[in-house]
């Protein structure tokens, strides 16, 4: 029902931008059809490629629009524009280093992080060398007094099951 | 080097008057199989040119009296010690001679103090004594040194028939000197104790002056024949005849003299138990002298005799003669008359082994030698009760052997049921004055020390010993007497005490602790200082020094023997150290053990102690690793040898165990843990997430990638509607 809602929502923006100015709608249509694809496409939740493509496809149509808004306001500008190879050129490559920058950039920073992680483990298994070095095996120690606690607790348990109640 | 160790000793017409088979001989068999035990015990370097630290040292008892091995006198020989000429350096014309004990038999180190310092006529004087190497034997021993008499032993010259005492000579010549040192010893609450026929001298060559031989290398009464003990005594083992008193010096001194008189050993023939089972059934004086003519001369002289010899060898030693009677005597005066030992005598026989007995206390003697067979008798016949009964027309020993059975039926399981127990509980009802009988060691109260001693010495039944005081068999005796109250009561607290003590098994208690306690003057027996003869703290750690030359040093220089014997000898408080010798930690008992003796030294004044040093040195290894700290270990490591060469142990201690140092690792051995651990979980986050942690990594990537490109959009949509509009 609120899926309905909002397709008839988007239909009467539509319609009303179309009345109150075609050729920006016109352009808009055309130029950001790679957003448009990229929104039939993505089935994530947060859709996060749509909004790279989509924001800076937007860059690469926004100067058309304002020169339709400021300059001369008429179909024919906005019919010459969508048929200039340069001019769509222009939108649809904003539009790829958009799904470019989404690609490429989150491994690149997931890399960065990886290797920050070891360079951290190696400096931590460096401390504990010296550790050892110096003071014998501590790991075995700690986990030593953790099992015999951890037997002292069973056998205490064991002892609790063992000793008969009053009942 | 001809020296002439200590060999058979020819001992030819003696008249049936032989010494006791604790002789050299016989010792020295038993000994070498103990040392035998010790090179077990203690595994030893095998050569004994190791035991080179000894080789050099002069027999020379403090310095002054130099023992000749090579110039034996075997005429002034005791059972336990053979006799040397000996050199006063400082006056070398001096007559002495010097006694060799034996190794392993208790000396009587405090009576030899009181000798030297009193020089009590009627015996030999000691003029110095001291522990010194003897290399025949290839270890230390007690030595005595002698005012050496210029007559020979009186009971030789009767046997050479170089003289004759008759009943008149007696007296005199005999008995005047000896009362003398009777008297000295009773005021002074001694007793001599080895007062027999073959150890009296004559000082003199002229055979006019009397004294007595050597009382101080065995144990009270251990040289003697039974037959110069009193009937009690006699049925002891030898090492449990007990201190005793004047009243059982003057009982030898009956013996004595009957023997001297008529010349011979009366009881020459007879086994040693037939001559108790005599003693007991027609009393010892009766049984010993009753068919002897004292002379051959006139009858008066067979009646002066008598008298005395009744008197002084009277069985029960409150009706026996005291000093003030034989004073009374030499006075010329009517002596006391004694009435003849009681021998109490049964109605009807009861039958044992076939044999016939009418006498209780010689059923008793025959009970305690044939343990099974009595049990079996008492337990399962009633006559034996039936005789009590009616036999013996006592009805307070039947009851109390019923008791016995009774006790013994309840209890079949534990020691109250057992042989040994019924026999020993019931002997002592049928002859309470009988010594304390329990599976072969019979012993007076007072010869307890002496039964443990030499079980200990010989190592053959210490262990069985112990069972004396843990089934409380003295106690059993005790409460069957009926006489000195008081005495009896402190002797029970001290046996009480005593099994308390055996009752805790640690090192420095049980049975050791027991052995030292009540034998003040006896050498430490620990197989390291086998080769030594510790009596005294001072000589302790010197001695130990040196057995670290020749022992293995593998093993800590400490046994049970050793700890007991610090314990009782040691004046100061030892319990801290002992808790530590005591723990389960392997680090904790070479700490209390080099803690104790660093105490002995300190406290000691000693001088450094190289070989232990280097020993207990060569031990640390636990201790050094009961340090965490790597670097604190191996300081410590580097510094041990420097130590080890001053051989000072109270250094080594504060090396090893200084409490700053352990404080300080224990502390940050407890943050390096803390940091590990942080680290550790540091690590383990890292590793563990790391999958997820990509992804989300991942995802932040995106999102921020995404932020980016919205703000970038944003501006640049901005700037371009911003420069239209301008």
């Amino acid at each position: 029902m609120a899926m309905i809602n909002d397709i008839v929502w988007v239909i009467i923006l539509i319609t009303g931008c179309t009345i109150l100015s075609p050729p920006t709608v016109l352009l808009l249509a055309v130029g950001l059809l790679p957003t448009g694809i990229a929104y039939f496409f993505d089935k994530s939740d947060e859709k996060y490629p749509v909004l790279c493509i989509g924001s800076l496809n937007l860059c690469g149509v926004f100067p058309y629009i304002l020169e339709i808004w400021f300059e001369d306001h008429s179909l024919n500008v906005a019919l010459h524009t969508i048929s200039d190879f340069l001019s769509l050129t222009l939108m649809y490559l904003s539009a790829g280093i958009g799904l470019a920058l989404f690609q490429y950039v989150p491994p690149v920073i997931s890399s960065l992080l990886k290797l920050i992680a070891k360079r951290r483990l190696l400096h931590l298994r460096n401390i504990q060398r010296n550790l050892v070095e110096q003071w014998g095996i501590l790991g075995d120690e700690v986990k030593k007094e953790i099992s015999t606690k951890v037997n002292k607790n069973n056998q205490i348990d064991s002892e609790t099951h063992l000793t008969p109640t009053a009942d | 080097m001809a020296e002439q160790p200590l060999g058979k000793n020819e001992r030819t017409g003696n008249r049936g008057l032989t010494e006791p088979k604790q002789d050299w001989e016989s010792v020295e068999s038993v000994d070498s199989d103990a040392s035998n035990d010790d090179r077990n015990f203690v595994p030893l370097t095998s050569d004994s040119d190791s035991f080179g630290n000894f080789a050099n040292e002069e027999p020379i008892v403090r310095g002054r009296y130099f023992i000749d091995s090579t110039s034996p006198l075997s005429h002034l020989d005791s059972p336990t010690a053979r006799a040397y000429k000996v050199e006063d350096k400082k006056n070398p014309t001096r007559p002495l001679f010097g006694l060799i004990c034996l190794p392993d038999m208790p000396t009587q180190i405090n009576n030899m103090a009181y000798y030297k310092k009193s020089q009590i006529p009627g015996m030999l004087s000691i003029i110095d004594w001291a522990p010194i190497y003897w290399a025949p034997l290839n270890q230390r021993t007690m030595a005595v040194v002698y005012n050496q008499p210029y007559g020979n032993k009186i009971f030789d010259q009767i046997v050479a028939e170089k003289l004759t005492l008759s009943g008149y000579d007696i007296p005199n010549k005999i008995v005047k000197p000896l009362l003398l040192l009777l008297e000295e010893h009773e005021a002074n609450n001694l007793a001599y104790r080895a007062i027999s026929a073959r150890n009296l001298y004559f000082l003199d060559e002229k055979m006019n002056q009397v004294v007595l031989g050597e009382n101080v290398t065995a144990l009270p009464g251990f040289n003697h024949n039974s037959i110069f003990e009193p009937i009690e005594r006699a049925m002891c083992n030898p090492e449990g005849r007990g201190t005793g008193s004047v009243a059982d010096d003057i009982f030898s001194l009956g013996v004595t003299i009957g023997i001297l008189v008529i010349g011979y050993n009366p009881f020459e023939n007879v086994n040693e138990e037939d001559q108790i089972r005599k003693r007991l059934s027609q009393g010892s004086f009766n049984a010993i002298f009753g068919s002897i003519q004292f002379g051959n001369a006139a009858q008066e002289i067979t009646l002066t005799l008598v008298t005395p010899l009744r008197g002084m060898m009277h069985d029960d030693p409150l009706s026996r003669w005291s000093c003030e009677d034989i004073r009374i005597w030499l006075n010329g005066d009517r002596p006391t008359i004694a009435s003849a030992s009681k021998v109490s005598q049964a109605r009807s026989p009861f039958i044992f082994q076939n044999k016939t007995y009418l006498n209780p206390q010689v059923l008793a003697f025959d009970f305690s030698n044939n343990t099974k067979d009595a049990s079996r008798c008492i337990q399962n016949d009633e006559a034996f009760t039936l005789w009590l009964k009616r036999g013996l027309n006592n009805s307070d020993k039947a009851d109390a052997v019923d008791e016995v059975i009774q006790s013994a039926a309840f209890n079949k399981t534990s020691v109250q049921g057992s042989d040994d127990y019924i026999v020993t509980k019931v002997c002592g009802i049928l002859d309470p004055d009988a010594p304390i009988r329990f599976k072969g060691f019979n012993f007076m109260p007072d010869g307890f020390a002496g039964i443990l001693a030499i079980a200990a010495s010989r190592k053959n039944r210490f262990a069985l010993a112990s069972e004396i005081l843990t089934h409380d068999i003295p106690i059993l005796w005790l409460d069957l007497q009926d006489n000195e109250e008081s005495k009896i009561k402190t002797m029970k607290t001290r046996f009480l005490k005593l099994k308390k003590m055996l009752s805790n098994n640690k090192l420095g208690a049980g049975l050791e602790r027991v052995l030292y306690e009540i034998n003040p003057h006896l050498r430490c027996l620990s197989p390291y200082l086998s080769k030594d003869y510790v009596l005294l703290m001072q000589h302790f750690l010197p001695a130990l020094n040196a057995a670290g030359n020749y022992s293995d040093t593998q093993l800590k220089p400490m046994d049970r023997h050793i700890i007991a014997f610090i314990r009782t000898r040691f004046d100061f408080d030892i319990e801290l150290h002992l808790n530590a010798i005591n723990s389960h930690a392997e680090d904790k008992v070479i700490i209390g053990l080099l803690s104790l003796y660093a105490s002995i030294q300190w406290r000691l004044e000693q001088p450094e102690m190289l070989s232990l040093s280097s020993w207990i040195g060569g031990l640390l290894g636990p201790v050094i690793e009961s340090y965490r700290s790597f670097y604190t270990r191996e300081r410590i490591k580097k510094n041990i040898p420097q130590l080890v060469r001053l051989g000072s142990l109270p250094e080594l201690f504060d090396l090893v165990d200084n409490e700053a140092l352990r404080l300080k690792d224990k502390e940050e051995y407890f943050a390096a843990k803390i940091d590990w651990q942080s680290a550790q979980e540091e690590i383990n986050t890292i590793e563990d997430d790391s999958e997820e942690h990509a992804k989300k990594v991942e995802n932040n990537g995106k999102q921020s990638v995404v932020t980016v490109s919205i703000i970038l959009s944003l501006i640049f949509v901005t700037i371009l509607f911003t420069l239209k509009i301008l």
